[in-house]
Protein backbone atom coordinates (compact mmCIF):
# COMPACT_ATOMS: atom_id res chain seq x y z
CA UNK A 1 0.00 0.00 0.00
CA UNK A 2 1.31 3.18 -1.39
CA UNK A 3 -0.36 5.74 1.22
CA UNK A 4 -1.59 3.87 3.65
CA UNK A 5 1.05 5.12 6.59
CA UNK A 6 -0.52 9.14 5.97
CA UNK A 7 -3.56 10.42 6.02
CA UNK A 8 -6.72 8.55 4.02
CA UNK A 9 -6.95 10.89 1.64
CA UNK A 10 -10.06 10.54 -0.62
CA UNK A 11 -8.54 9.31 -3.92
CA UNK A 12 -7.30 6.49 -1.63
CA UNK A 13 -10.79 5.55 -0.52
CA UNK A 14 -11.84 5.87 -3.94
CA UNK A 15 -9.20 3.05 -5.59
CA UNK A 16 -9.37 1.16 -2.09
CA UNK A 17 -13.38 0.96 -2.99
CA UNK A 18 -11.77 -0.45 -6.23
CA UNK A 19 -10.02 -2.87 -5.27
CA UNK A 20 -12.63 -4.32 -2.09
CA UNK A 21 -15.14 -4.18 -5.02
CA UNK A 22 -12.88 -6.71 -7.17
CA UNK A 23 -11.35 -8.68 -4.39
CA UNK A 24 -14.56 -9.48 -2.88
CA UNK A 25 -16.52 -10.01 -6.33
CA UNK A 26 -13.81 -12.49 -7.49
CA UNK A 27 -13.84 -14.88 -4.16
CA UNK A 28 -17.97 -14.03 -3.93
CA UNK A 29 -18.30 -15.43 -7.36
CA UNK A 30 -16.64 -17.97 -6.95
CA UNK A 31 -18.15 -19.20 -3.80
CA UNK A 32 -21.17 -18.76 -5.80
CA UNK A 33 -19.92 -20.39 -8.48
CA UNK A 34 -19.04 -23.39 -6.68
CA UNK A 35 -22.30 -23.40 -4.48
CA UNK A 36 -24.40 -23.12 -8.31
CA UNK A 37 -22.34 -25.98 -9.02
CA UNK A 38 -23.77 -27.91 -6.17
CA UNK A 39 -26.36 -26.52 -5.71
CA UNK A 40 -29.52 -29.27 -6.28
CA UNK A 41 -31.79 -29.00 -2.94
CA UNK A 42 -30.68 -26.24 -0.79
CA UNK A 43 -31.12 -27.24 3.19
CA UNK A 44 -31.63 -24.49 5.22
CA UNK A 45 -28.68 -25.40 7.38
CA UNK A 46 -26.88 -24.82 4.01
CA UNK A 47 -27.88 -21.52 3.82
CA UNK A 48 -26.04 -20.31 7.12
CA UNK A 49 -23.28 -22.57 6.10
CA UNK A 50 -23.41 -20.13 3.29
CA UNK A 51 -23.42 -16.82 5.05
CA UNK A 52 -20.64 -17.90 7.25
CA UNK A 53 -18.85 -18.82 4.16
CA UNK A 54 -19.62 -15.75 2.86
CA UNK A 55 -18.74 -13.83 6.20
CA UNK A 56 -15.60 -15.38 5.59
CA UNK A 57 -14.47 -14.01 2.53
CA UNK A 58 -15.45 -10.97 3.18
CA UNK A 59 -13.48 -10.71 5.86
CA UNK A 60 -10.26 -12.27 4.08
CA UNK A 61 -10.69 -9.97 0.74
CA UNK A 62 -10.34 -7.05 3.22
CA UNK A 63 -7.00 -8.52 4.70
CA UNK A 64 -5.42 -8.62 1.36
CA UNK A 65 -6.42 -5.41 0.12
CA UNK A 66 -5.40 -4.36 3.09
CA UNK A 67 -2.14 -6.17 2.36
CA UNK A 68 0.56 -7.65 4.88
CA UNK A 69 1.70 -4.65 6.71
CA UNK A 70 -1.54 -4.68 8.44
CA UNK A 71 -0.62 -6.27 11.66
CA UNK A 72 -5.30 -7.05 11.92
CA UNK A 73 -5.03 -7.97 8.56
CA UNK A 74 -2.10 -10.69 8.76
CA UNK A 75 -3.70 -11.41 12.06
CA UNK A 76 -7.27 -11.57 10.53
CA UNK A 77 -5.55 -13.95 7.91
CA UNK A 78 -3.97 -15.97 9.97
CA UNK A 79 -7.27 -16.35 12.37
CA UNK A 80 -9.19 -17.51 9.19
CA UNK A 81 -6.76 -20.05 7.88
CA UNK A 82 -5.89 -21.69 10.83
CA UNK A 83 -8.76 -23.75 12.55
CA UNK A 84 -10.60 -23.23 15.28
CA UNK A 85 -9.77 -25.51 17.57
CA UNK A 86 -5.96 -24.90 17.32
CA UNK A 87 -6.55 -21.55 17.31
CA UNK A 88 -7.97 -21.67 20.65
CA UNK A 89 -5.94 -23.97 22.59
CA UNK A 90 -2.92 -21.50 20.96
CA UNK A 91 -4.29 -18.69 22.59
CA UNK A 92 -5.39 -20.11 26.00
CA UNK A 93 -1.48 -21.46 25.99
CA UNK A 94 -0.01 -18.03 24.75
CA UNK A 95 -2.40 -15.57 26.65
CA UNK A 96 -4.15 -16.59 29.92
CA UNK A 97 -5.27 -13.26 30.74
CA UNK A 98 -6.43 -10.32 29.28
CA UNK A 99 -7.46 -6.92 30.98
CA UNK A 100 -10.98 -7.14 30.57
CA UNK A 101 -12.04 -4.51 32.25
CA UNK A 102 -10.98 -1.19 30.19
CA UNK A 103 -11.75 -0.01 26.98
CA UNK A 104 -8.31 -0.16 25.39
CA UNK A 105 -8.68 -4.29 26.21
CA UNK A 106 -12.46 -4.61 24.61
CA UNK A 107 -10.85 -2.90 21.45
CA UNK A 108 -8.07 -5.49 21.87
CA UNK A 109 -10.22 -7.81 21.60
CA UNK A 110 -12.53 -6.66 18.76
CA UNK A 111 -9.62 -6.10 16.37
CA UNK A 112 -7.76 -9.05 14.62
CA UNK A 113 -4.26 -9.32 16.38
CA UNK A 114 -5.42 -6.86 18.98
CA UNK A 115 -3.93 -9.17 22.04
CA UNK A 116 -0.18 -7.99 21.20
CA UNK A 117 -0.21 -4.93 20.40
CA UNK A 118 0.83 -1.90 22.77
CA UNK A 119 -1.89 1.03 22.75
CA UNK A 120 -0.22 3.46 19.86
CA UNK A 121 -0.34 0.23 17.52
CA UNK A 122 -3.18 -0.44 18.56
CA UNK A 123 -5.12 2.78 17.86
CA UNK A 124 -3.97 2.87 14.67
CA UNK A 125 -4.48 -0.34 13.46
CA UNK A 126 -7.94 0.15 14.84
CA UNK A 127 -8.24 3.71 12.31
CA UNK A 128 -7.17 1.47 9.34
CA UNK A 129 -9.68 -1.59 10.62
CA UNK A 130 -12.35 0.61 10.76
CA UNK A 131 -11.77 2.34 7.30
CA UNK A 132 -11.58 -1.19 5.76
CA UNK A 133 -14.14 -2.62 7.59
CA UNK A 134 -16.72 0.46 6.01
CA UNK A 135 -15.42 0.63 2.65
CA UNK A 136 -16.19 -3.33 2.77
CA UNK A 137 -19.71 -2.62 4.06
CA UNK A 138 -20.60 0.11 1.59
CA UNK A 139 -19.23 -2.56 -1.03
CA UNK A 140 -21.38 -5.30 0.18
CA UNK A 141 -24.44 -3.56 0.93
CA UNK A 142 -24.05 -2.11 -2.83
CA UNK A 143 -24.02 -5.83 -4.06
CA UNK A 144 -26.75 -7.20 -2.13
CA UNK A 145 -28.67 -4.35 -3.05
CA UNK A 146 -27.95 -4.52 -6.83
CA UNK A 147 -29.24 -8.43 -6.28
CA UNK A 148 -32.12 -7.95 -4.11
CA UNK A 149 -33.48 -5.05 -7.27
CA UNK A 150 -32.30 -7.15 -9.98
CA UNK A 151 -33.34 -10.70 -9.76
CA UNK A 152 -36.70 -10.92 -8.73
CA UNK B 1 46.40 -17.75 57.49
CA UNK B 2 47.82 -21.41 59.07
CA UNK B 3 50.40 -21.56 56.50
CA UNK B 4 51.47 -17.92 57.08
CA UNK B 5 51.56 -18.91 60.95
CA UNK B 6 53.61 -21.54 60.07
CA UNK B 7 56.25 -19.77 58.50
CA UNK B 8 56.12 -16.93 60.65
CA UNK B 9 56.28 -19.57 63.73
CA UNK B 10 59.22 -20.83 62.41
CA UNK B 11 60.96 -17.67 61.17
CA UNK B 12 60.36 -16.23 64.94
CA UNK B 13 61.33 -19.19 66.61
CA UNK B 14 64.78 -19.36 64.29
CA UNK B 15 64.74 -15.67 65.18
CA UNK B 16 64.59 -16.25 68.68
CA UNK B 17 66.90 -19.90 68.91
CA UNK B 18 69.54 -17.55 66.45
CA UNK B 19 71.30 -16.53 69.14
CA UNK B 20 74.60 -15.21 68.13
CA UNK B 21 75.25 -17.46 64.64
CA UNK B 22 75.72 -15.68 61.85
CA UNK B 23 74.36 -18.58 59.91
CA UNK B 24 71.32 -18.96 60.62
CA UNK B 25 70.99 -15.01 60.54
CA UNK B 26 72.07 -15.78 57.16
CA UNK B 27 69.31 -18.32 56.92
CA UNK B 28 67.11 -16.24 58.17
CA UNK B 29 68.03 -13.15 55.87
CA UNK B 30 66.79 -16.04 52.80
CA UNK B 31 63.91 -17.18 54.34
CA UNK B 32 63.21 -13.56 55.08
CA UNK B 33 64.24 -12.60 51.32
CA UNK B 34 61.79 -15.97 50.30
CA UNK B 35 59.10 -14.83 52.34
CA UNK B 36 59.45 -11.07 50.33
CA UNK B 37 59.40 -12.17 47.04
CA UNK B 38 56.64 -14.27 47.20
CA UNK B 39 54.32 -11.66 48.13
CA UNK B 40 56.30 -8.98 46.32
CA UNK B 41 54.05 -8.99 43.30
CA UNK B 42 51.31 -9.55 45.44
CA UNK B 43 52.01 -6.13 47.69
CA UNK B 44 53.14 -4.50 44.88
CA UNK B 45 49.64 -4.40 43.49
CA UNK B 46 48.47 -4.38 46.78
CA UNK B 47 49.80 -0.90 46.94
CA UNK B 48 49.03 -0.08 43.68
CA UNK B 49 45.57 -1.23 44.45
CA UNK B 50 44.90 2.90 45.37
CA UNK B 51 46.08 3.89 41.94
CA UNK B 52 44.24 0.84 40.28
CA UNK B 53 40.79 1.57 38.26
CA UNK B 54 38.08 0.90 40.44
CA UNK B 55 36.92 -2.50 38.29
CA UNK B 56 40.01 -4.06 39.00
CA UNK B 57 40.36 -3.23 42.70
CA UNK B 58 36.91 -4.25 43.02
CA UNK B 59 37.62 -7.74 41.53
CA UNK B 60 40.85 -7.78 44.08
CA UNK B 61 38.63 -7.04 46.76
CA UNK B 62 35.99 -9.49 46.12
CA UNK B 63 38.46 -12.35 45.36
CA UNK B 64 39.20 -12.23 49.23
CA UNK B 65 41.45 -14.90 49.35
CA UNK B 66 44.01 -13.86 46.66
CA UNK B 67 43.67 -10.03 48.89
CA UNK B 68 43.42 -11.49 51.84
CA UNK B 69 46.63 -14.02 51.56
CA UNK B 70 48.70 -10.98 49.80
CA UNK B 71 47.81 -8.57 53.25
CA UNK B 72 48.77 -11.26 55.79
CA UNK B 73 51.66 -12.40 53.62
CA UNK B 74 52.73 -8.54 53.78
CA UNK B 75 52.28 -8.40 57.38
CA UNK B 76 53.84 -11.71 58.33
CA UNK B 77 56.76 -10.89 56.22
CA UNK B 78 57.21 -7.22 57.64
CA UNK B 79 56.45 -8.55 61.33
CA UNK B 80 59.11 -11.03 61.07
CA UNK B 81 61.68 -8.18 59.90
CA UNK B 82 60.59 -5.78 62.14
CA UNK B 83 57.74 -5.99 63.98
CA UNK B 84 55.50 -3.03 62.85
CA UNK B 85 52.94 -0.84 64.79
CA UNK B 86 49.53 -1.04 63.49
CA UNK B 87 48.92 2.41 62.67
CA UNK B 88 52.17 2.73 60.49
CA UNK B 89 51.87 -0.08 58.17
CA UNK B 90 49.46 0.90 56.05
CA UNK B 91 51.72 4.29 55.69
CA UNK B 92 54.78 2.18 55.38
CA UNK B 93 52.72 -0.18 52.68
CA UNK B 94 51.80 2.66 50.79
CA UNK B 95 55.14 3.74 50.37
CA UNK B 96 56.80 0.96 49.96
CA UNK B 97 58.99 0.28 46.87
CA UNK B 98 60.99 -2.98 46.78
CA UNK B 99 63.48 -2.26 44.75
CA UNK B 100 64.80 -0.24 47.59
CA UNK B 101 63.60 -2.81 49.98
CA UNK B 102 66.48 -5.43 48.56
CA UNK B 103 69.19 -2.84 50.49
CA UNK B 104 66.53 -1.97 53.31
CA UNK B 105 66.79 -5.78 54.04
CA UNK B 106 70.45 -6.13 54.12
CA UNK B 107 70.52 -3.15 56.02
CA UNK B 108 67.70 -5.11 58.29
CA UNK B 109 70.32 -8.34 58.70
CA UNK B 110 73.19 -6.37 59.38
CA UNK B 111 71.25 -4.64 61.94
CA UNK B 112 70.10 -7.67 62.69
CA UNK B 113 73.38 -9.60 63.46
CA UNK B 114 74.61 -6.06 65.25
CA UNK B 115 71.52 -6.61 67.61
CA UNK B 116 72.13 -9.56 68.27
CA UNK B 117 75.85 -9.11 69.14
CA UNK B 118 74.82 -6.33 71.31
CA UNK B 119 71.89 -7.33 72.54
CA UNK B 120 71.73 -11.03 73.50
CA UNK B 121 68.82 -10.84 76.20
CA UNK B 122 65.89 -9.89 74.30
CA UNK B 123 63.55 -12.58 73.93
CA UNK B 124 62.79 -11.82 70.27
CA UNK B 125 66.08 -10.38 68.80
CA UNK B 126 64.31 -9.12 66.02
CA UNK B 127 61.62 -6.48 67.83
CA UNK B 128 64.07 -4.74 68.86
CA UNK B 129 66.00 -4.25 65.80
CA UNK B 130 62.90 -3.60 63.89
CA UNK B 131 61.77 -0.43 66.15
CA UNK B 132 65.70 0.79 65.72
CA UNK B 133 65.91 0.70 62.51
CA UNK B 134 62.20 2.15 61.93
CA UNK B 135 62.91 4.82 64.05
CA UNK B 136 65.48 5.21 61.39
CA UNK B 137 63.25 5.19 58.35
CA UNK B 138 60.02 6.29 59.61
CA UNK B 139 60.10 8.08 63.06
CA UNK B 140 57.57 4.87 64.78
CA UNK B 141 57.09 4.42 68.28
CA UNK B 142 57.13 0.48 69.40
CA UNK B 143 54.77 0.81 72.39
CA UNK B 144 53.03 -2.11 70.96
CA UNK B 145 55.35 -4.58 69.54
CA UNK B 146 57.59 -3.66 73.73
CA UNK B 147 54.75 -4.35 75.49
CA UNK B 148 53.78 -7.57 73.47
CA UNK B 149 56.11 -9.78 75.52
CA UNK B 150 55.35 -12.72 72.75
CA UNK B 151 55.79 -12.06 69.43
CA UNK B 152 53.75 -14.70 68.10
CA UNK B 153 50.62 -13.28 69.58
CA UNK B 154 51.34 -10.16 68.13
CA UNK B 155 52.15 -11.85 64.34
CA UNK B 156 48.73 -13.49 64.69
CA UNK B 157 46.59 -10.46 66.48
CA UNK B 158 47.65 -7.77 64.36
CA UNK B 159 46.73 -8.71 60.63
CA UNK B 160 43.76 -8.76 61.97
CA UNK B 161 43.85 -4.93 63.07
CA UNK B 162 45.91 -4.13 60.11
CA UNK B 163 43.23 -6.13 58.19
CA UNK B 164 40.31 -3.98 59.37
CA UNK B 165 42.14 -1.03 58.82
CA UNK B 166 43.07 -1.15 55.61
CA UNK B 167 40.01 -2.82 54.66
CA UNK B 168 38.56 0.19 56.11
CA UNK B 169 40.78 2.66 54.21
CA UNK B 170 40.30 0.47 51.06
CA UNK B 171 36.46 0.67 51.48
CA UNK B 172 36.50 4.46 51.95
CA UNK B 173 38.44 4.72 48.61
CA UNK B 174 36.19 2.72 47.04
CA UNK B 175 33.13 4.62 47.97
CA UNK B 176 34.92 7.52 46.52
CA UNK B 177 35.31 5.49 43.53
CA UNK B 178 32.08 4.71 43.53
CA UNK B 179 30.92 8.08 43.96
CA UNK B 180 32.54 9.30 41.36
CA UNK B 181 31.72 6.44 38.39
CA UNK B 182 28.14 7.16 39.57
CA UNK B 183 28.47 10.92 39.20
CA UNK B 184 30.03 9.85 35.92
CA UNK B 185 27.66 8.16 34.37
CA UNK B 186 24.97 10.15 35.54
CA UNK B 187 26.67 13.44 33.24
CA UNK B 188 26.83 10.63 30.54
CA UNK B 189 23.14 9.81 31.07
CA UNK B 190 21.96 13.13 30.84
CA UNK B 191 24.17 14.19 27.99
CA UNK B 192 22.27 11.02 26.11
CA UNK B 193 19.20 12.14 26.82
CA UNK B 194 20.15 15.63 25.29
CA UNK B 195 21.68 13.79 22.48
CA UNK B 196 19.44 11.19 21.54
CA UNK B 197 16.01 10.23 20.11
CA UNK B 198 13.59 12.54 20.95
CA UNK B 199 14.47 15.70 19.05
CA UNK B 200 11.65 16.93 18.18
CA UNK B 201 10.24 16.45 21.62
CA UNK B 202 11.00 19.80 23.01
CA UNK B 203 10.71 20.49 27.36
CA UNK B 204 8.71 23.20 27.95
CA UNK B 205 9.19 25.64 31.01
CA UNK B 206 8.74 23.32 34.27
CA UNK B 207 8.80 20.01 32.54
CA UNK B 208 10.92 16.87 33.49
CA UNK B 209 13.55 16.71 30.85
CA UNK B 210 15.05 13.35 31.83
CA UNK B 211 14.89 10.60 29.26
CA UNK B 212 12.17 9.08 30.71
CA UNK B 213 9.58 11.74 30.74
CA UNK B 214 10.68 12.81 27.45
CA UNK B 215 9.57 9.33 25.52
CA UNK B 216 6.82 9.20 27.59
CA UNK B 217 5.86 12.64 26.75
CA UNK B 218 6.17 11.52 22.91
CA UNK B 219 4.38 8.42 23.41
CA UNK B 220 1.20 10.24 24.92
CA UNK B 221 1.14 12.35 22.05
CA UNK B 222 1.16 9.73 19.33
CA UNK B 223 -1.56 8.35 20.75
CA UNK B 224 -3.28 11.26 20.83
CA UNK B 225 -2.59 11.95 17.28
CA UNK B 226 -4.13 9.01 16.71
CA UNK B 227 -7.39 9.27 18.30
CA UNK B 228 -8.01 12.48 16.62
CA UNK B 229 -7.58 10.13 13.52
CA UNK B 230 -9.85 7.79 14.96
CA UNK B 231 -12.62 10.77 15.85
CA UNK B 232 -12.52 12.12 12.95
CA UNK B 233 -12.72 8.51 10.96
CA UNK B 234 -15.66 7.98 13.56
CA UNK B 235 -19.02 9.27 12.86
CA UNK B 236 -20.40 11.59 15.16
CA UNK B 237 -17.23 11.63 17.31
CA UNK B 238 -15.72 14.78 17.23
CA UNK B 239 -17.81 16.48 19.64
CA UNK B 240 -17.23 13.87 21.94
CA UNK B 241 -14.70 14.52 24.39
CA UNK B 242 -12.87 12.37 27.22
CA UNK B 243 -10.72 9.55 25.79
CA UNK B 244 -12.97 6.98 27.19
CA UNK B 245 -16.14 8.31 25.57
CA UNK B 246 -14.09 8.21 22.66
CA UNK B 247 -13.11 4.95 22.94
CA UNK B 248 -16.78 3.61 23.86
CA UNK B 249 -17.51 5.29 20.98
CA UNK B 250 -15.15 3.76 18.69
CA UNK B 251 -15.75 0.15 19.85
CA UNK B 252 -19.40 0.45 19.41
CA UNK B 253 -18.47 0.99 15.96
CA UNK B 254 -16.51 -1.67 15.09
CA UNK B 255 -18.89 -3.73 16.88
CA UNK B 256 -21.93 -2.49 14.65
CA UNK B 257 -19.43 -2.33 11.33
CA UNK B 258 -18.82 -6.24 12.19
CA UNK B 259 -22.54 -7.02 12.46
CA UNK B 260 -23.06 -5.59 9.63
CA UNK B 261 -20.63 -7.21 7.85
CA UNK B 262 -22.64 -10.39 9.28
CA UNK B 263 -26.15 -9.06 8.36
CA UNK B 264 -24.72 -8.18 5.11
CA UNK B 265 -23.23 -11.26 4.14
CA UNK B 266 -26.60 -13.65 5.43
CA UNK B 267 -28.22 -11.47 3.03
CA UNK B 268 -25.96 -12.53 0.19
CA UNK B 269 -26.49 -15.98 1.12
CA UNK B 270 -29.70 -15.45 1.76
CA UNK B 271 -30.43 -13.96 -2.33
CA UNK B 272 -30.54 -15.66 -4.85
CA UNK B 273 -30.12 -19.33 -4.37
CA UNK B 274 -32.56 -19.54 -7.60
CA UNK B 275 -30.75 -17.16 -9.70
CA UNK B 276 -28.58 -19.03 -12.17
CA UNK B 277 -25.62 -18.02 -11.81
CA UNK B 278 -24.46 -15.51 -14.73
CA UNK B 279 -20.80 -13.97 -14.23
CA UNK B 280 -21.44 -11.69 -16.80
CA UNK B 281 -24.73 -10.61 -15.64
CA UNK B 282 -23.29 -9.87 -12.41
CA UNK B 283 -20.78 -8.03 -13.24
CA UNK B 284 -22.56 -6.20 -15.63
CA UNK B 285 -25.05 -5.38 -13.84
CA UNK B 286 -23.40 -4.80 -10.36
CA UNK B 287 -20.70 -3.24 -11.01
CA UNK B 288 -21.80 -0.16 -12.52
CA UNK B 289 -24.46 0.19 -10.20
CA UNK B 290 -21.47 0.28 -7.75
CA UNK B 291 -19.21 2.39 -9.44
CA UNK B 292 -21.85 5.18 -10.71
CA UNK B 293 -25.58 4.80 -9.07
CA UNK B 294 -24.49 3.43 -5.18
CA UNK B 295 -21.11 5.07 -4.65
CA UNK B 296 -22.21 8.75 -5.77
CA UNK B 297 -24.97 8.38 -3.13
CA UNK B 298 -21.83 8.34 -1.01
CA UNK B 299 -18.99 10.10 -2.36
CA UNK B 300 -19.48 13.30 -4.74
CA UNK B 301 -18.95 13.36 -8.54
CA UNK B 302 -15.91 15.47 -8.10
CA UNK B 303 -14.10 12.97 -6.21
CA UNK B 304 -14.46 10.70 -9.65
CA UNK B 305 -12.34 11.86 -12.06
CA UNK B 306 -11.50 8.12 -13.23
CA UNK B 307 -15.27 7.19 -13.88
CA UNK B 308 -14.88 5.81 -16.89
CA UNK B 309 -17.19 6.59 -19.81
CA UNK B 310 -19.64 3.45 -20.43
CA UNK B 311 -17.42 2.14 -23.24
CA UNK B 312 -14.57 1.98 -21.61
CA UNK B 313 -16.32 0.75 -18.39
CA UNK B 314 -17.13 -2.48 -20.78
CA UNK B 315 -13.55 -2.95 -21.19
CA UNK B 316 -12.86 -3.10 -17.54
CA UNK B 317 -15.25 -5.94 -16.49
CA UNK B 318 -13.24 -8.81 -18.68
CA UNK B 319 -10.12 -7.92 -17.17
CA UNK B 320 -11.86 -7.90 -13.65
CA UNK B 321 -13.21 -11.40 -14.80
CA UNK B 322 -9.87 -12.59 -16.30
CA UNK B 323 -8.30 -12.25 -12.98
CA UNK B 324 -10.77 -13.86 -10.89
CA UNK B 325 -11.27 -17.07 -12.97
CA UNK B 326 -7.70 -17.52 -13.88
CA UNK B 327 -5.22 -15.81 -11.13
CA UNK B 328 -4.41 -17.63 -8.03
CA UNK B 329 -4.86 -14.76 -5.16
CA UNK B 330 -1.82 -14.33 -3.56
CA UNK B 331 -0.22 -11.26 -1.70
CA UNK B 332 2.38 -10.65 -4.20
CA UNK B 333 -0.44 -11.08 -7.05
CA UNK B 334 -2.41 -8.57 -4.70
CA UNK B 335 0.37 -6.20 -4.23
CA UNK B 336 1.80 -5.94 -7.68
CA UNK B 337 -2.11 -5.39 -8.40
CA UNK B 338 -2.43 -2.48 -5.97
CA UNK B 339 0.83 -0.67 -7.37
CA UNK B 340 -0.54 -0.73 -10.80
CA UNK B 341 -4.13 0.09 -9.96
CA UNK B 342 -4.55 4.04 -10.76
CA UNK B 343 -7.04 5.01 -14.00
CA UNK B 344 -4.69 5.29 -17.17
CA UNK B 345 -2.46 2.20 -16.43
CA UNK B 346 -5.67 -0.03 -15.88
CA UNK B 347 -7.06 1.29 -19.20
CA UNK B 348 -4.10 -0.33 -20.67
CA UNK B 349 -4.29 -3.24 -19.05
CA UNK B 350 -7.95 -3.76 -19.77
CA UNK B 351 -7.21 -2.98 -23.29
CA UNK B 352 -4.80 -5.37 -23.69
CA UNK B 353 -6.29 -7.83 -21.69
CA UNK B 354 -9.60 -7.35 -23.23
CA UNK B 355 -8.13 -7.37 -26.66
CA UNK B 356 -6.54 -10.69 -26.13
CA UNK B 357 -8.90 -12.47 -23.66
CA UNK B 358 -12.28 -11.32 -24.86
CA UNK B 359 -12.80 -14.36 -26.92
CA UNK B 360 -10.88 -16.49 -24.30
CA UNK B 361 -13.04 -15.03 -22.05
CA UNK B 362 -16.12 -15.80 -22.99
CA UNK B 363 -14.82 -19.68 -23.78
CA UNK B 364 -14.11 -19.87 -20.16
CA UNK B 365 -17.11 -18.64 -19.59
CA UNK B 366 -18.92 -21.27 -20.81
CA UNK B 367 -16.40 -23.96 -19.50
CA UNK B 368 -17.26 -23.22 -16.09
CA UNK B 369 -20.88 -23.20 -16.94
Amino acid sequence: MPNSKSAITLLNSTSSRFRFARTFLRLFSRIKSQRSATFASAPPDQLKRQSQRIKMVAYSSMARVAGPRRAWARALLFKLQTRPRHRTLMRRKRRPSTSPDDQVGKLRRLLPGGETMDVCTLLEETANYIHCLSTQVKVMKAISDQHLSTPN
Amino acid sequence: MEIKVGTVGGSSTIGRQSDDTGLESLQFCEEIQGLMTIPAENASSFTALLELPATQALELLHSPDSAAAAVVNDDSVHHCIKDVPKPYFSAFNCNLTFPTNSGLIERVTKLSILAKEHSPETTSSVPLNSSVNFEKVKNEPTTDTDSNPNPLQTLISDPKVENTNQRSAKRKEREKKGRGSTKKSKNESNEDAEKLPYVHVRARRGQATDSHSLAERARREKINARMKLLQELVPGCNKISGTALVLDEIINHVQSLQRQVEFLSMRLAAVNPRVDFNIESILATENEPILESNFPTMVSPLMWPEIPVNGTRQQYQPQWHFDGSVNQQGWARDEHNHHNFSPPENSLLSYDSSANSASLHSNQLKMEL
